[in-house]
């Protein structure tokens, strides 16, 4: 049964790392966080009108409202395909008896999931760099 | 001593104004509205550790990626609600009480010049702001034939 739980949430954990970067999650969030000191700076710009600070403050508010719902929504799926991978391993192997909730808070998920993000973490950036070094020809 | 003389006015002294014991009156919506905001502060602190009492379990798992999630949600929300505070209400009020206040200003100023003349030698009056006499300047030297 452990082996099987560890299994699953190895694939949970890659699946997750794949879609959060193959989808730029990060890139959203970070986009979202420096809105606090970019409004902070349009705000007390000494050069800027007021006129223009309302235009661009405006701008940034529905800049950051669409960034938002796009990372949650992005965040959302990625959580809902890890969601679909574990309830897909409970519904062929049953490898937890409390079903789906007891399978996804069981310790052995925190444990896979330290162990195998770390390393599929260093073995996806390892990959990268293989390939995007420059090719040498004869 | 006769405490109740001293420090208890009589319902018939004449510095007791009966408009502040109404509601009704400038002075008793004045302590209202002091005492509303603390009277909703202290509902609220109050409601709130009774919700926690009287909760049940949830049977529910929020997850450090969900948690982020919604932490990450709230702040842009967050964000969004108090940077649209500023652009659709905070400027245009600013904007619309400093043309007020300009146009105060100018009716002052356009009343004092009508009150008291000028001077026969007094100097010009200075602009007020450089940006706006910049460009006519410009225009002017521009459009001056050489």
């Amino acid at each position: 049964m452990s082996a099987v739980v560890l299994l699953v949430f190895a694939a949970m954990g890659i699946v997750f790392h794949e879609l959060f970067v193959r989808m730029q999650v990060l890139v959203d969030i970070r986009k979202v966080l420096h809105v606090a000191p970019a409004a902070s700076q349009v705000i007390r710009s000494t050069t800027l009108s007021d006129l223009e600070k309302e235009r661009a403050v405006r701008r940034m508010s529905l800049d950051v409202l669409r960034d938002t719902v796009r990372f949650t929504l992005k965040l959302a799926l990625v959580l809902a395909a890890c969601v679909a991978v574990a309830a897909l391993a409970q519904a062929l192997f049953e490898p937890s008896p409390d079903g789906l909730e007891g399978l996804l808070t069981s310790w052995w998920a925190l444990a896979a999931l330290i162990v195998v993000m770390p390393l599929y973490a260093r073995f996806r950036s390892r990959r990268v760099k293989r390939s995007a070094e420059p090719v040498e020809h004869g | 001593m006769n405490i109740a003389s001293s420090s208890i006015p009589s319902p018939t002294d004449p510095s007791i104004d009966a408009r502040s014991a109404s509601p009704r009156s400038p002075t008793g919506s004045a302590a209202l509205v002091r005492v509303a905001p603390r009277c909703a502060g202290a509902a609220a602190l109050s409601v709130v550790p009774a919700l926690a009492l009287l909760s049940s379990p949830a049977h529910a798992y929020v997850g450090p990626g969900a948690g982020l999630g919604v932490i990450g949600t709230l702040f842009g929300i967050g964000a969004a609600i108090v940077l649209a505070m500023f652009g659709l209400f905070w400027y245009p009020l600013k904007r619309a009480f400093g043309r007020k206040s300009a146009d105060a200003g100018a009716g002052t100023n356009a009343a004092a010049s009508t009150d008291e003349p000028l001077p026969a030698d007094a100097a010009e009056p200075e602009v007020a702001s450089p940006r706006a006499t910049a460009p006519t300047t410009a225009s002017a030297e521009n459009a001056r034939p050489e």
